[in-house]
């Protein structure tokens, strides 16, 4: 962290002019591939060389396609400026992750990037950043990557490929680019619409096709209806009442990240009489977002339109007139609403005129959003809570469906995809494959040449990664930042920059292509200031005009009335995944093995459907176990497809709606292949959202499904046995509402199992209260269950994967564990989440039962792992009452040149130089057999002091040490700092009444402490039907201490029954 | 004593007063040849089968421990809750058997109880045996295993010593301590019986070998009185040391502050249980012994009628443990301890649960009736059911108190792989093969002391007037 | 050394062996043997005949004293060594806010080493009074002596003995019930 507060200048190609001829000299003098063959031999030395190559470059920032020659570099002869060996540096970049732009940093390790942080400066990404974004650094050092061109399977050369570019471009200058069509994804680049515009300019009649599954088609069409070219933007921070209909904002969808920073500020309470903001939630699934609501309602996407028309007829009542056709828009409703809920709804809209805000989701159709942005106005909210960016430059392209009729009409003779896997993404209605072989020339830029459309292409590029090529991108709000790489290209690859380029018949670098972009508005210092901070142009976008519902009106007039979801008329939604998007991540193992935040799955997806819709289908409410848990498996029909998958009972989602996650049942690696089922065949043009009329059957055969947390209730399971009925719930995600948290503040502590004083067998021998003592909170009212953490603890700290089968047996090594409790109707359920990892009890329940004292604790109170001590013999993790230690019961992380000599090892085992060149030098690889768990992120930790030692007195300054959980947090829900400091934002936390310890009666004296989850319930709709949230908790104490200790739960009665004791 | 030699003294109620303990009429030779014959004649085919199969056992389980080593500790089915699985169960199960032996030698001993004398022998091999297969599955069960003297206090420059609070190694030391004191308790009762192989032996290979362990005894009475002193303390070492090593296994669990695990009830309940499933491994293979080489003269009906006796005891005081554990649970008020064990009787595990009971508990009950007690089918069965039921009463305390502790979120199930279902079958390959050899090489009977309860034995005994 | 037998005779020859053939007839010559003052002469059965160390006056056994040192030093020797070892001897470690000394956590081990001195006491004790093993003596050359682990029981009188003569010793045996009385060499 230190390092990254004074951030390694940027120093850019021109800076390096002086050592012009030296550069060029390289250039001759290290023929291209030399260092892959380097990489490909088995000595450690020579690979090392490599990396000081790439050290080098990454250090020097040279531009891409330069590379030092091994023997010469290592070690240095004369250090590059700024580099301290052993030290990581921070760089600023920028790359979309899953459709939305945000700027990064990148900890780069001796040229070695090893782990993406959020920039704090870029206004998408406030220093936070998404599961999806961090994992992405994991791509670079994939073993599977394909590491050349190709041409129908055979490798080939860089050299063949210019070749090839030149001959098409040489082409398409004669024919004005007849029959050449470029199949692009969503790119919000500047160069690249640059490129793009040029193309169209130089080549009038190539053709320029777009797909991509997390472009915001919908959103862009609705604001079309009203007259504007645009898209919304939110601005959470200003909202204080939030409808979200069907939309994910703080979770996955949008500018998620922003959104659940502001979101959470909005509902800080730090002391007594802090305001709350409050979410209402509509949605057909159980998005995380839905867990946070204050209220959430269930109802099928195809309902979502007859909600907003009942939604405008509420708003009327209250004065508050939505200029838009209300008779049409009721056409679209087929069944009946909790109309009193709607109307306190929309009575509390209304009566925060101008920070109120409704959210759609993308998925359903534009109509709607305009809808809902007439709303929005009609609330005030426009240009407050809500405003519509105009959009510059977006290439105007066809779709997915024009470009396979154009190439069945073999009006197609040259297909360039850059990006994108149409075969597989494509709807179940477009044949993208057999298209695609009519087509004579088709080259597929992409980093998988095993992908589902590289395989039938004739030629495919391995592209680069975004940390090995230049680009600059723009953000939803308009910030235009520039991506940098670190590191030259480690194979033989393009960036889609350079692509672009050849194929307008001059090859040059992508370094190249950006300057150009640049360099009328940004040189020298300016650049140099842009490349530094992550953000080149930090003006936002203009506003795109001003609504008229004309065309909306229209839209509506042609709608045509759904049939409404029944249990004969089931409805199946298709829906991005939280974690593989559309299937791009697909061969992340970070991703993959990450437990989806509501239903814990890894691996797989399956037919997600609530408990009522299965029990019609007759599935099996418990998985079989033989071994592992095995499902029921099922055959989901839709006019006429189906796909054969393992039925999932996920709490919450809508009656007879059935969720299929998209992006799984992919080939391109040894990773995706296996993982889950293809669903993109049931998807139609039409219909690619969701679709009604489908069938469900249970079919034979079963399935096993990796989740790693099958228990869904706070306490034992009342329909496991009656003997459980008596046990109520486990106080430990404890929630109260704020009125009742505002009236007992004391109700938190009540929650807990009543003990008397606890004493200790022996004296305190440590003194705990001098010194620096580090602890930390978790702020459970702001936490998502976004999983960003787990993410940056896994990059952080070096844990390993263990595949499908080990997380089958429940051998996941995550140090950090999203628990996920639901609570109430099992139907219609609220959720909490609750991260765990190590507490770091300061009587550590751990450490007395390790018979060689591997596990011990440090004088600044950290429960610490000595690896090379531990002889594994699991006691540890036996008495850990929080069960947060992971055992090595294989070696995950074996040198690939031992494994070789180990016949019995399955491959995924092994541990190639490319994956070790990923892996955190701070933090020591663990071997098989040996037990770890959360540090506190120790090696940061030391940095600091040891920091603070050299510059000054010693003592860390609050802030200055951030473990990699609570850096990337988009909700800031996790603080650390040092307790004994009265005046740190963790002791200030920690003195609050809802700061609480989880299993504090075991007198474990945890370090972690968790704030209570707070609640802000709508009054009118609570007092008609008392939630069955947790809330209750807190009317349980505020009864106890009316003296009636009737209600509520267990562990309140009891305290009670001490008090009257 | 009259002169017909008495056939049964199970019910055997002479007029004055005590049946004795040898029937058949023997003499001090008669009983030497008795005891000998087993070693000096040719092996039995039953012993052959017996023993070939149990070799198979025993490379089961050396081949299974070499996969272990080779793969991870991952080839078990353990995982994140459940971080202990077989290889403790196994522990436990074999230490408790491995309590009888030393219990009948020692306990029996310092009362007096002279019938120990027909038995003791073969116990304590027993309980040696036991111990080893016990002390088998610590050394493997740890992910390092080629790091595991790490847990013994040796001086390193690290100055790195053990952690002394830990339960594991209290049981490192009491176990040890329990084997090593087992085996010499066991090899000095057996000298003076070496001795007298060594007298009778006739090829040179016998006397060298029975000569060089039987160190050069020659009866002296000198010798008898140092030496009965030493025994005598021995057994007095030996049984709070009997007691304290399962109370010791039991803190493993006990001072653990896991729901399930943390009773202080475990110590004598674990004790009982170890006396209770010994007695039960010792009168399977009396059984066996007794039969295969004729010795129902020595091994009588009263032994085995005693030792029921003392199942039914031990059997019922575990019953007694069973309950009181669910009443603490309830009493205590304590939700997750409650939890524990109302998940034990109906939760996942609730067949095994059940399964001990019905073994444990219920099966015992039939030795209120003396016709069951001296029945042999049925002691055997009842017996082996008794075995399982112990087996799996650890089964159920690790297990079940593990896979469900505080946080449902990290609630799991565990199910056994084939390699642990393997290491528990072969580690009764190397339990039967270590017994076989013992039957074939050493007497399975103390001679001398069973001479020393022979009426003849008494120096006042012809003044009676036996002859 | 009282009471036991010496290994290394000085006489000609080790001494005289009688055999008995049950325990009375043993017990008797003995309380004559011990009546006639011998000293250096030793009585042996195939098991320990009841109260015959009466009948020959032996002495009681320090066995007892010597396992309650050994258990004693066990005891103290295993409680020093935890203590040592947690925290003069090796890192302070901080375990679980117990502190260096934590002696109740120590007991179990320090039993058990008690146990373990105790046992090697009493066992190797018992070894070394009876200077066990040894593998050769004179009494071995004897035919007869072979049935003393099995069912005879026998008096050998050593020619050290300050009273042993002889005729008279060679009278004084076959005055008692004795079944044979053999003269045995040193071999």
């Amino acid at each position: 962290m230190i390092e990254k507060n004074k951030m390694t200048e940027w120093r850019s190609l021109e800076t390096r002019d002086p050592d012009a001829e030296l550069s060029a000299e390289l250039l001759n003098e290290f023929p291209e591939g030399a260092a892959e063959e380097s990489l490909t031999t088995t000595s450690r030395r020579e690979f090392m060389g490599v990396m000081g190559a790439g050290m080098a470059v990454g250090a020097g920032m040279m531009s891409g396609c330069v590379r030092k020659p091994v023997e010469h570099i290592y070690p240095y002869s004369n250090r590059p400026e700024h580099t301290i060996p052993g030290r990581p540096k921070y760089f600023a970049t920028s790359i979309p992750v899953g459709g939305v732009v945000s700027g990064f940093l990148i900890e780069s390790h001796d040229g070695r990037p090893t782990k993406l942080e959020g920039n704090p400066d870029h206004p998408t990404s406030l220093g936070a950043a998404s599961a999806q974004a961090q994992a992405s650094v994991l791509d670079l050092y994939d073993p599977e990557r394909a590491t050349t061109p190709s041409t129908s399977g055979v490798e080939s050369t860089l050299a063949d490929v210019d070749t090839l570019l030149a001959g098409i471009a040489a082409k398409a200058v004669g024919n004005k680019g007849e029959g050449l069509a470029l199949l692009v994804e969503s790119r919000p680049s500047p160069t690249y619409e640059r490129l793009l515009g040029v193309v169209k300019s130089t080549y009038p009649m190539a053709a320029i096709y777009r797909d991509d599954a997390t472009e915001r088609v919908n959103a862009r069409a609705g604001m079309a209806l009203m007259g504007l070219t645009g898209l919304p933007f939110l601005h959470v921070d200003q909202a204080t009442t939030i409808l979200a209909i069907d939309s994910d904002f703080i979770g996955y969808e949008g500018e998620a990240v922003v959104n659940a920073r502001h979101f959470a500020d909005g509902r800080r309470v730090v002391k007594p009489g802090d305001s709350m903001n409050r979410l209402y939630v509509i949605e057909p699934t159980f998005s995380i977002t839905g867990a946070m609501a204050d209220h959430r309602q269930r109802c099928a996407s195809s309902d979502v339109g007859g909600f907003v028309s009942s939604l405008v007829a509420a708003l009327a009542k209250h004065g508050v007139t939505v200029d838009l056709d209300v008779a049409a828009l009721a056409t679209q409703k087929v069944r009946d609403f909790d109309e009193k809920w709607i109307a306190d709804l929309a009575g509390d809209l209304a009566g925060a005129t101008g920070q109120s805000l409704v959210v759609i989701g993308e998925r359903h159709p534009a109509v709607l959003h305009a809808a809902v942005a007439v709303i929005n106005d009609a609330l005030g909210g426009t240009g407050k809570t809500v405003s519509y960016l105009a959009e510059s430059g977006v290439t105007e392209a066809g779709t997915l469906s024009d470009l396979v009729s154009g190439m069945n009409a073999s009006k197609v003779d040259t297909l360039v995809v850059l990006g994108g896997n149409p075969v597989y993404t494509a709807t179940g209605d477009l044949d993208v494959k057999t298209a695609m072989a009519k087509v004579a020339t088709t080259i597929v830029v992409s980093s998988y040449a095993k992908d589902e459309t590289a395989a039938v292409a004739t030629w495919h590029v391995a592209a680069s990664h975004y940390l090995e090529s230049w680009g600059d991108w723009t953000a939803s709000d308009g910030t235009v930042s520039v991506q940098q790489p670190l590191i030259a290209p480690i194979f033989k690859t393009r960036s889609e920059l350079e692509i672009l380029s050849a194929l307008l018949g001059k090859s040059a670098t992508s370094h190249e292509l950006v300057v150009e972009t640049w360099e009328d508005r940004l040189s020298g210092k300016t650049w140099r200031k842009a490349l530094h901070d992550g953000v080149a142009v930090a003006a936002k976008r203009a506003p795109a005009g001003t609504l008229a519902s004309a065309g909306l009106n229209k839209a509506l007039a042609g709608l045509k009335t759904p049939t409404a979801v029944s249990a004969t008329n089931l409805e199946v939604n298709f829906v991005l995944d939280t974690k593989l998007v559309d299937g791009r991540n697909a061969n992340n193992g970070w991703l993959q093995e990450l437990p989806d935040s509501m239903t814990k799955l890894t691996w797989d997806n399956a037919a997600l459907m609530n408990v009522k819709t299965a029990g019609r289908l007759g599935i099996n409410k418990t998985p079989k176990r033989s071994g592992v848990k095995t499902y029921d498996m099922v055959e989901v029909s839709v006019a006429g497809r189906s796909v054969k998958l393992a039925a999932f009972i996920s709490p919450g989602l809508a009656d007879d709606t059935i969720f299929l996650n998209l992006g799984y049942g992919r080939t391109n690696g040894d990773i995706a292949t296996g993982a889950g089922v293809a669903v993109n065949v049931l998807r139609t043009q039409a219909a690619s959202a969701f679709a009604g009329g489908a069938t469900v059957k249970t079919v034979s055969g079963r399935y096993p499904l990796a989740s790693t947390q099958d228990h869904w209730f706070m306490g034992p399971d009342p329909d496991e046995s009656p003997l459980f009925a008596e046990l109520g719930e486990r106080p430990l995600v404890r929630e109260i509402t704020q009125d009742d948290y505002e009236k007992h503040p004391d109700a938190i502590d009540h929650m807990g199992v009543h003990t008397p004083h606890q004493e200790n067998l022996w004296p305190d021998v440590q003194d705990y209260s001098k010194g620096q003592q580090w602890g930390m909170t978790i702020d459970l009212n702001s936490c998502t269950g976004c999983n960003a953490c787990a993410i940056a603890c896994q990059s952080e700290n070096n844990i390993s994967i263990v595949r499908k089968e080990r997380v089958l047996k429940g051998r996941e090594m995550h140090w950090i564990r999203m628990d996920r409790y639901y609570r109430g109707e099992p139907d219609n359920p609220t959720a909490v989440f609750q991260p765990m990892a190590c507490v770091h009890c300061e009587n550590a329940p751990c450490e007395a039962v390790c018979p060689v004292g591997a596990t011990a604790h440090s004088p600044d109170g950290m429960n610490d792992m000595v690896y090379n001590r531990c002889v594994g013999t699991r006691y540890c993790s036996n008495n850990c009452p929080y069960k947060v230690r992971r055992f090595n019961y294989f070696a995950y992380n074996r040198d690939e040149t031992v494994t070789s000599v180990n016949p019995f090892l399955a491959d995924d085992e092994k541990l190639s130089e490319i994956q070790k060149m990923q892996k955190n030098p701070d933090v020591t690889i663990r071997f098989r057999g040996v037990m770890e768990k959360c540090t506190y992120c120790v090696q940061r930790v030391n940095q600091a002091k040891i920091e603070a030692k050299v510059t000054g007195d010693g003592v860390v300054k609050d802030g200055d040490i951030v473990p990699a959980c609570q850096q990337t947090c988009p909700a800031g829900a996790i603080v650390f700092g040092d307790q004994n400091d009265p005046t740190s934002r963790v002791s200030i936390l920690k003195k609050q009444a809802r700061d609480y310890e989880v299993l504090g009666e075991l007198n474990n004296r945890a370090r972690t402490t968790y704030l209570a989850r707070l609640r802000n319930p709508n009054p009118a709709i609570e007092k008609r039907s008392p939630s069955s949230h947790g809330g209750d908790h807190g009317e349980a104490v505020a009864a106890a201490h009316v003296g009636d200790a009737g209600h509520g739960t267990h562990a309140v009665d009891q305290h009670t029954e001490e008090k009257h004791d | 004593m009259s002169d017909k030699p008495i056939t049964d003294n199970a019910n055997y109620d002479p007029l004055d007063g005590r049946a004795p303990l040898i029937i058949g009429g023997h003499d001090f030779h008669s009983l030497t040849e008795a005891t000998s014959k087993p070693l000096e004649s040719k092996a039995t085919t039953a012993w052959k089968i017996i023993f070939s199969i149990s070799l198979c056992g025993l490379a089961l389980y050396l081949g299974l421990i070499g996969w272990l080593v080779w793969k991870g500790t991952g080839v078990w089915g353990l995982n994140n809750p459940v971080a202990w699985g077989w290889a403790i169960i196994n522990f436990v199960f074999w230490v408790g058997i491995g309590h009888a032996g030393t219990l009948i030698s020692a306990v029996l001993y310092l009362f007096r109880q002279k019938w120990r004398t027909s038995i003791n022998r073969s116990a304590e091999a027993m309980t040696v045996f036991a111990v080893v297969c016990a002390l088998s599955f610590p050394g493997i069960h740890v992910g390092r295993l080629w790091n595991a003297y790490f847990l013994f206090p040796f001086p390193n420059q690290m100055d790195l010593w053990p952690n002394f609070r830990s339960p594991l190694l209290w049981d490192v030391f009491a176990v040890g301590i329990y084997g090593l004191t087992s085996l010499l308790f066991w090899y000095v009762g057996l000298i003076p019986d070496l001795a007298t192989i060594r007298d009778r032996a006739t090829t040179r290979g016998r006397q060298i070998a029975y000569g060089i362990f039987s160190l050069g005894w020659r009866g002296s009475f000198r010798h008898w009185w140092n030496y009965e002193k030493a025994y005598m303390c021995l057994a007095g070492l030996a049984t709070p040391l009997v007691l304290s090593v399962h109370s010791i296994v039991s803190f493993d669990f006990a001072v653990s502050n896991l729901p399930g695990w943390h009773t202080t009830i475990f110590p004598p309940y674990f004790v009982a249980g170890a006396v209770f499933s010994g007695f039960a491994m010792v009168i399977t293979l009396m059984v066996i012994v007794h039969k295969a080489f004729g010795m129902e003269n020595i091994i009588t009906m009263r032994h085995f009628e005693n030792m029921s006796k003392i199942i039914l005891l031990t059997g019922t005081i575990v019953g007694y443990a069973y309950g009181m554990e669910f009443f603490i649970a309830w009493y205590s008020g304590s939700e997750y301890e409650a939890f524990a064990f109302y998940n034990r009787a109906s939760g996942p595990y609730a067949w095994g649960y059940w399964i001990m009971i019905s073994c444990n508990v219920l099966s015992p009950q039939i030795f209120w009736f003396k016709k069951c007690r001296t029945n042999l089918v049925v002691l055997f069965i009842v017996s082996i059911f008794v075995n399982i039921g112990m087996w799996f009463e650890r089964f159920v305390i690790v297990i079940t108190s593990l896979h469900r502790d505080f946080l449902p979120s990290s609630w799991d199930y565990f199910s056994p792989t084939w390699v642990d279902i393997g290491m528990l079958i072969g580690s009764f390959g190397l339990f039967m093969t270590l017994f076989c050899l013992f039957c074939r090489y050493l007497p399975v009977v103390a001679t001398s002391e069973v001479k020393a309860v022979l009426p003849q034995a008494d120096p006042h005994y012809d003044e009676k007037g036996g002859h | 050394m009282a009471g036991i037998v010496p290994d290394l005779p000085r006489a000609d020859h080790f001494g005289l062996l009688a055999e008995y053939n049950t325990p009375g007839e043993l017990y008797r010559a003995c309380e004559k043997v011990r009546d006639a003052g011998y000293s250096v002469w030793d009585a042996h059965c195939p098991f320990p005949v009841h109260n015959l160390h009466k009948a020959m006056g032996l002495k009681p056994s320090v066995i007892p004293r010597i396992v309650f040192a050994g258990a004693m030093m066990g005891a103290g020797g295993g409680l020093l060594m935890q203590w040592w070892m947690s925290s003069e001897g090796g890192y302070p470690l901080i375990i679980a806010g117990k502190p260096l000394f934590s002696w109740p956590a120590f007991i179990p081990v320090t039993f058990a080493l008690g146990i373990l001195g105790g046992v090697f006491g009493s066992v190797f004790g018992m070894f070394a009074l009876n200077q066990l093993p040894m593998y050769h003596h004179p009494l071995f050359g004897s035919k007869r002596f072979e049935s003393v682990t099995d069912d005879k029981f026998f008096i050998s009188i050593v020619a050290d003995d300050p009273k042993y003569d002889r005729e008279k010793t060679m009278q004084l045996l076959k005055e008692t019930e004795s079944s044979s009385v053999e003269f045995v060499e040193n071999n």
